[in-house]
């Protein structure tokens, strides 16, 4: 049965808000309770931890904004409870339940319970609840849902182009955060060199790596331990753990294929050509060239080609500006 | 028995359940018994599972004010109202015969008018509606079906009769809490379910799905929703899913070479029949209301001119106007040659100097409507309003004798009801949904049980603090 183009749109940005929720939990946790390590209140060269989030994430405008300081508090009530921020949890949450609402006859009914379910399980929490009853359960709760969401929908739904609309927002949203992590530590690369291998640096990139449940992969892949290069030809360029960059390329790719099957080749060409290119560029990509070429700037147009190629779905196939209707 | 059934009482009035205090019907006999199994524990824990499956299903009305778009539960109360088979088939045989009338009306009115020479309806009643629209004159939908989808509202006197309470031949809402509430009565108390033999009612979108695509094939039928932020988006929804179709929204669909197109991501696509859940004045901005964005400009023309279906058809409305409601037996007898099974609640239109006189002579023991408002709202109920309210009624009827009509208060019947834990008994009245083809009529074993959770109150709208119950036919 063919698409309509608003829900095609609703189900990638339903799987786009549901992966920066999940993504922005996961940042969250492992700063928080990075933080609470010993030893590492003044990493060298790092900012203050919470700067360094907020920045990784892209919000110093917004955050500024709003707040005098950055502080703990300040930053924590900003990515979980503040619905002026678009992006804080909630916030992504209730937009990842609007666009569900808005589909929800494409959704099977166990998949819009878990949406829903993830949605009044955070809906109603202010600052003061999450602390009071960790920062970690609040966490917690959002990965577990977002695992729900993605494993009843991924199991109860018929995989067809509404499927794979859903995928292609997930897939987007995690290639361009995984990008974002890697970034934020780039400052321990290029400041405390002389510190390479040294504990603290191990210490941080091991945070990375939890943040996106890759520590345990990394230590059976590796045997040679926790080094810097090491930590980013991982999240960049392995191509079996499903969280790095070139895991979620590669899956983007295929699904791509399949949400834009049959349809007119001036549509899914822009899209596939720039998705293409990626691909080629990280099958060929080592961590050194990478490094030594400029880890900012390469992770800067990897941002640039996935915003490219989310515009050239939503010029081709979405409500709003869709050049198919 | 449990401490409040034993003590049940409901007064002079008729209860659903029982005769007489601690004595059940022959046919609720079954159930009173598997009530009273039920502990107050067992009660407090079926509620709380019934609530939270509501809220995770999602079952829910938006309150429009809200900016963080709080949802509220249609109350469920877990006591089911239990129907009687042998009364069931007489009430079946009623509304088929409602709906028919009412569809033979609908072409008459539009075409040549014969109940109108025949002097049995005026024609002002019909012509000067609201509802009447002049754009369907001339006009015959495919299988001449009008009314695909008929709610007719019953309720119970004192003494036991069931009368029509009004008919919504528009687009009736409520059957989806119908099918939730048997799914949630089914999962939060299976003992007391399995035990009593209850007709089933999950054939419904089967049948609503032949019923659409039975008047426009081959194309895929969708359904048409005002959007997600309408209070009855969850039944919208609901439906489509039910039935396998796209749910599309005004914006989603375009006028093209004669045909309706949904925007797909491959391009337009021909609709076949519309299941639209738009009243007629917002489907097409070019015919109707200008400032409708819920709608498809050209969709009356495509619609006339046979390049689609709209179900229900435009124009229904003219059969289910307060002031038509009096004349519904006289159409029975005149389109189908029988006599009314299901009787009308006895109604005065003001508009006729006689009533009037007696309307305003009796308003303090008559219930005064607005002739074409629904959900409850502006019914001045005489018997418990004060003197201001009733003499201000009077004006409202003088300065419009056409905007009202008036019944004499209909005792509704008491089903008991969970209210903070204990049984009490709440007035309820039902919902029947009809689904017409054009060929033979089909109702939907039950239909919603609204009751009012007020004490004493006659109200059971949603809008107006109603909740609902199961519906039980027995096999």
């Amino acid at each position: 049965m063919a698409l309509l183009s608003r829900v095609a749109e609703s189900l990638f940005w339903l799987g786009r808000f549901v992966e920066r929720a999940e993504n922005t939990a996961r940042l969250l946790d492992v700063t928080y309770h990075g933080r609470l390590e010993p030893g590492t209140i003044d990493v060298a060269g790092a900012k203050n931890t919470w700067e360094a989030l907020i920045t990784t994430l892209g919000f110093n405008r917004l955050y500024a904004e709003l707040h005098a300081d950055v502080t703990e508090q300040g930053v924590i009530d900003f990515l979980t409870v503040d619905r002026r921020n678009p992006s804080s949890i909630v916030s992504a949450l209730t937009s990842a339940r609007e666009n569900a609402r808005g589909c929800r006859d494409q959704l099977s009914s166990e998949t819009w319970v878990a949406i829903n379910r993830l949605h009044h399980a955070t809906a109603g929490r202010n600052l003061h609840l999450i602390l009071a009853d960790g920062l970690y359960d609040f966490c917690d709760t959002i990965r577990q849902g977002a695992q729900t969401f993605h494993g009843t929908a991924e199991n109860t739904s018929l995989h067809d182009e509404g499927w794979y609309w859903l995928r292609t927002g997930v897939l987007i949203e995690r290639a361009d955060m995984v990008t974002r992590i890697v970034d934020s530590k780039y400052h321990l690369l290029m400041t405390s060199l002389e510190e390479v291998g040294g504990p603290l640096d191990r210490y941080q990139w091991g945070a990375v790596l939890r943040s996106v449940s890759g520590y345990e992969a990394f230590r059976r892949t590796h045997a040679g331990g926790i080094d810097a290069p090491a930590v980013v030809g991982f999240l960049l360029l392995d191509r079996k753990f499903p969280r790095s960059l070139r895991a979620c390329v590669d899956a983007l790719r295929d699904v791509l294929d399949q949400a834009t099957e049959g349809a007119e080749p001036r549509l899914r060409t822009p899209a596939r050509r720039e998705v293409t290119a990626l691909q080629n560029r990280l099958q060929f990509a080592t961590e050194e060239a990478i490094i030594g070429g400029g880890l900012h700037e390469s992770l800067a147009t990897t941002q640039a080609a996935l915003a490219t190629i989310s515009q050239a779905l939503s010029e081709a196939f979405f409500w709003a500006s869709s050049s198919a209707a | 028995m449990h401490r409040s059934l034993q003590s049940y009482e409901f007064g002079t009035g008729y209860d659903e359940i029982f005769e007489a205090p601690g004595v059940p019907r022959a046919h609720c006999r079954a159930v009173v018994e598997a009530l009273q199994t039920l502990t107050d524990a067992d009660l407090t824990e079926a509620r709380q599972r019934a609530d939270l499956a509501f809220v995770n299903l999602g079952i829910t009305f938006t309150v429009y004010s809200e900016s963080e778009g709080i949802e509220r539960i249609f109350p469920f109360d877990l006591v089911p109202r239990v129907i009687a088979q042998d009364e069931w088939r007489r009430v079946e045989q009623g509304l088929k015969q409602r709906i028919l009338a009412l569809n033979w009306f609908i072409q008459d009115v539009y075409n040549e008018g014969r109940i109108i020479s025949a002097g049995l309806v005026p024609a002002e009643a019909v012509y000067a509606s609201p509802n009447y629209r002049p754009e369907m004159r001339g006009f015959t939908p495919p299988n001449g079906a009008w009314v695909h989808i008929a709610g007719i509202d019953l309720v119970r006197d004192a003494d036991g009769t069931i009368y029509v309470l009004e008919d919504n031949a528009r687009t009736p809402s409520g059957v989806s809490y119908v099918l939730q509430n048997r799914l949630i009565s089914t999962r939060v108390l299976p003992r007391l379910f399995a035990q009593s033999g209850v007709v089933p009612v999950n054939d419904y979108a089967n049948r609503l799905h032949a019923a659409v695509r039975a008047c426009f094939g081959p194309d895929p039928a969708v359904v048409l929703t005002p959007g997600m932020y309408n209070s009855a988006y969850f039944e919208h929804s609901f439906l489509a899913k039910q039935m396998g179709v796209q749910l599309v929204e005004g914006r989603d669909l375009a006028v093209r070479g004669g045909r309706i197109v949904m925007r797909t991501t491959r391009g337009p696509i021909p609709v076949g029949a519309i299941y639209r859940r738009v009243d007629d004045e917002f489907l097409d901005p070019l015919n109707f209301n200008p400032d409708s964005a819920l709608g498809v400009p050209g969709l009356l023309d495509v619609y006339r001119a046979g390049g689609t279906c709209l179900v229900n058809a435009v124009g229904t409305g003219v059969a289910d106007d307060k002031s038509i409601y009096p004349y519904v037996p006289d159409m029975i007898r005149f389109y189908l040659g029988e006599e009314p099974i299901l009787a009308n609640v006895p109604t005065y239109r003001t508009a006729d100097p006689k009533d009037r006189e007696y309307v305003l002579a009796h308003i303090a023991d008559l219930v005064v409507k607005p002739a074409n408002a629904s959900g409850g709202y502006g019914v001045v109920i005489g018997p418990s309003s004060d003197e201001r309210t009733l003499a201000a009624t009077a004006r409202a009827i003088e300065n419009d004798p056409a905007g009202f009509v008036a019944q004499p208060l209909v005792r509704l019947s008491t089903c008991p009801t969970l209210i903070d834990g204990e049984y009490q008994p709440r007035r309820i009245d039902l919902r029947p949904f009809v689904v017409f083809d054009g060929r033979e009529p089909w109702v939907l074993p039950g239909g919603l049980t609204r009751v009012a959770l007020k004490e004493g109150s006659f109200i059971v709208n949603s809008s107006q603090g109603g909740g609902s119950k199961d519906t039980w036919v027995l096999s």
